[in-house]
């Protein structure tokens, strides 16, 4: 039995990796893929939208001149980019003039309103087609005018109580902190590969287990039910041939992530951990397929739906959120354990939080590894 | 006639292929369905999560919910709240100390403590959160700057800026969009979420029609047609009409299903028409390109569906093109779909029509004929010589 296992293995591997597609589809796909995703995606994670802003002053007053003073110092912080304008320039021209996202209009007599109990008011002219832009804009005004409130709330009660706060008083009446109660997670990058990597090791899996029905379409298979072969160690030699591969290409994946990308996982052990529990997924589900088919061709083209399907469900493209009904179909994928692991994993002291997912893996695993074993059983005919 | 019949054979063996049926008629309704329920519910406020019993969490509250920045989930402990905010829902919790009331009256400055789940909204909620607080602990803040600087009871000066601030209109900021419309905070709606797919789809599967090409070579079909008193050019036109073909299929199927399910709207419909028109026959270019220089037809599948994907990616279908920065922007439009996807964003957001959209539908047009020009070059070659 084992010999045989080991001869069967030896000989597949060999001929996988003769073969191009395990680095094309397994490793090469993926990387690239993944660094597309990143050149797209993964400024917009940092903070580095960009934002350009023009400030029209028509008001001339010292309050207005302060408020664009403010704006006009933002311009370089992050990426938001400020521009004067002249008084009298017309918002909706100077959108398209200077492509700008938002303009901030101070109308006359917005500085005597915000010195008397007046309602003072501002505008923002927004350019339709950045509305997202447009929305940081507002967020950012909504900031300084909640700033000049305060001012004018200092200036008039102290008027009254006969002090005069310097303008420089800038305190915070909050102090804040932040927490991260579940860990920071992965940032885009290492996530974006991450589901590359779980997403394509079901291809790179399902080319192991379908050769079971190549060589019972080549007829080799025949002949090697008719040496004197334990069936299980034929079934036992394409899993593993499968599983090694799987394992390999995901591994070999995260490592180039760690040294291309400067990826950082947590715990290699808790990774390792993951990727085996993963793999044993996607070679029990890719087998059931396989189990199913009658031709190779046919199971190869339902195991890419398989494929991208629970990778798309899973949150291997787009995070998913865990809840509704979209939600619960996601738990119902290898993809989002594995990636929910390694979002514990990351800022984890001990790689034994990715328990939970490892559990989760197993279990879908079993379920689906019972019914495999037992319809790949069946194949085994002459 | 014999075009007709090329391309329409093409057509027909695509979808013998089951998995094709999937990846054409399924699998873009479902995709579109997940992102969109998942970006796209403009309807859907967010929710911060507040621990509750103080005076300046419950006006904060009320700041927060009356300007529909988020909607406010009470929590009663703070390790209920972490608890739940490690797991995402909410993607943001608020810790207010059971003292802050009482510190803020003292004229100290209490600390509140933002817990952050990894939610991609977290950072944009955390910076709401604080300015709803902020702006709450602005009065006592003021008495206690104020009590400092004129050393009068806190008592007094307290009675002073409440009154004053009593008769202080707040600061209204009135939002407009340049040439009129309304506001929009939700911007990544279900519409650019079909478009964004339906050229990502489109492209894909045309591109993927590249090894079909290379198996109608090897297999000999190509020779036989040859051989029949057809000419070189008669089938070059039929092989790349069936790949326009089966992209035309699925863009028209596209547009259809979401109109019917989504309600998604795609403005004019001639010019949309004209426009994916010219895109699925650049994605038919690519693919009688590949195809024709290609020899290794599963290596072709393999190359067209990572082009397929990586060209998509980088065009803006799968994140709107108004986010990427300017350099990032410019790349996007070496290929096609950042085109088409400007043309239909003119379409939808200005009610654009032909004439709009005029530099965009040159462009692909130019794009087509460069690439349809080299590929029946090549296949020229290529079809006579095997």
């Amino acid at each position: 039995m084992i010999r045989a296992l080991r001869a069967i293995t030896a000989k597949d591997l060999r001929q996988r990796l003769r073969d191009k597609s395990f680095f094309l589809l397994g490793i090469a796909t993926p990387l690239a893929l993944a660094f597309v995703l990143n050149l797209v995606f993964g400024d917009l994670s940092e903070g580095e939208l960009e934002v350009r802003m023009g400030v029209v002053d028509s008001d001339g007053t010292a309050v207005s001149a302060q408020l664009a003073g403010n704006l006009a110092d933002l311009h370089g912080t992050g990426a938001i980019e400020v521009r004067t304008l002249d008084p009298a320039t017309d918002p909706d021209a100077a959108l398209g003039e200077h492509s700008l996202d938002a303009v901030v209009v101070i109308p006359q007599g917005f500085g005597d309103a915000v010195m008397s109990a007046q309602a003072p008011e501002l505008a923002l002219v927004e350019n339709p087609d950045r509305p997202v832009q447009a929305s940081v804009a507002d967020s950012i005004l909504d900031g300084m005018v909640t700033e000049l409130e305060r001012t004018r709330l200092l200036s008039a009660a102290g008027g009254q109580l006969g002090v005069q706060p310097g303008s420089d008083q800038q305190a915070s009446d909050l102090a804040f902190a932040q927490e991260w109660p579940g860990g920071q997670g992965l940032d885009v990058s290492s996530r974006l590969m991450a589901g590359m990597a779980i997403m394509f090791v079901f291809f790179t899996v399902s080319f192991g287990v379908t050769t079971l029905l190549e060589e019972k379409q080549n007829g080799t298979l025949a002949r090697l039910l008719a040496a004197p072969i334990p069936r299980n160690a034929i079934l036992g030699a394409k899993a593993l041939v499968s599983y090694v591969l799987g394992v390999l290409a995901t591994m070999i994946l995260f490592g180039a992530a760690t040294v291309l990308m400067g990826a950082e996982w947590g715990s290699w052990l808790g990774v390792l951990a993951l990727v085996l529990a993963a793999c044993l997924t996607a070679v029990a589900l890719m087998a059931i397929v396989a189990g199913l088919a009658k031709r190779a061709e046919g199971a190869g083209a339902v195991q890419s739906i398989i494929a991208v399907g629970l990778a798309l469900l899973g949150g291997s493209w787009f995070p998913v959120s865990g809840e509704g009904v979209l939600g619960m179909l996601a738990r119902a994928t290898p993809h989002f354990w594995f990636l929910d692991g390694l979002e514990d994993l990351v800022g984890a002291s001990s790689w034994t939080v990715v328990w939970p997912s490892l559990v989760a893996l197993v279990a879908i695993a079993v379920v689906a590894g019972v019914p495999a074993t037992a319809l790949l059983r069946r194949k085994l005919a002459p | 006639m014999k075009i007709v019949s090329i391309a329409w054979h093409n057509i027909i063996r695509m979808f013998r292929e089951r998995a094709n049926l999937f990846f054409v008629l399924i699998f873009p309704i479902l995709i579109i369905a997940v992102l969109g329920s998942q970006f796209g519910d403009a309807s859907e406020t967010p929710e911060i999560g507040i621990t509750s019993g103080t005076d300046v969490a419950a006006r904060a509250a009320d700041r927060l919910e009356s300007t529909r920045a988020a909607r406010v989930q009470w929590f009663d402990s703070a390790a209920e709240l972490r608890d739940q905010v490690s797991d995402g829902s909410p993607a943001v919790g608020v810790l207010v100390p059971d003292d802050a009331d009482a510190r803020l009256d003292a004229g100290e400055v209490p600390e509140l403590t933002i817990l952050l789940s990894d939610d991609e909204e977290a950072g944009q909620l955390d910076a709401v959160a604080r300015r709803s607080f902020a702006a709450e602990a602005m009065e006592p803040g003021v008495v206690r700057q104020l009590t400092e600087l004129s050393g009068q009871p806190a008592g007094q000066v307290r009675d002073v800026v409440s009154h004053v601030a009593s008769g202080l209109p707040l600061i209204e900021v009135t939002r407009e969009v340049a040439g009129g419309g309304e506001p929009e905070d939700e911007p990544i709606g279900f519409s650019q979420i079909a478009v964004g797919i339906l050229l990502l789809m489109t492209f894909l599967n045309a591109l993927t029609g590249a090894a079909a090409l290379i198996q109608s070579r090897r297999l000999g079909v190509s020779r036989r047609m040859i051989s029949t008193p057809t000419s070189v050019r008669t089938i070059v036109i039929g092989e790349g009409f069936g790949r326009w073909g089966v992209g035309m299929f699925q863009a028209l199927y596209i547009m259809i299903a979401t109109a019917l399910l989504f309600g998604v709207e795609w403005g004019d419909l001639a010019t949309a028409i004209v426009v994916l028109a010219l895109f699925a026959a650049v994605a038919a270019g690519a693919a009688m390109l590949i195809g024709a220089i290609m020899e290794n037809d599963e290596q072709a599948a393999g190359v067209t569906v990572l082009a397929g994907l990586a060209l998509g990616a980088l065009g803006g279908t799968m994140l709107p093109l108004e986010l990427y920065n300017s350099t990032m922007n410019n790349v996007a439009h070496i290929t096609p779909h950042a085109w088409a996807i400007d043309a239909f964003t003119q379409m939808g957001r200005h009610g654009g029509t032909l004439v709009d959209v005029l530099p965009e539908v040159g462009v692909l047009a130019a794009m087509a004929v460069l690439l349809i020009g080299l590929a029946s070059w090549r296949l020229r070659v290529t079809l006579t010589r095997v």
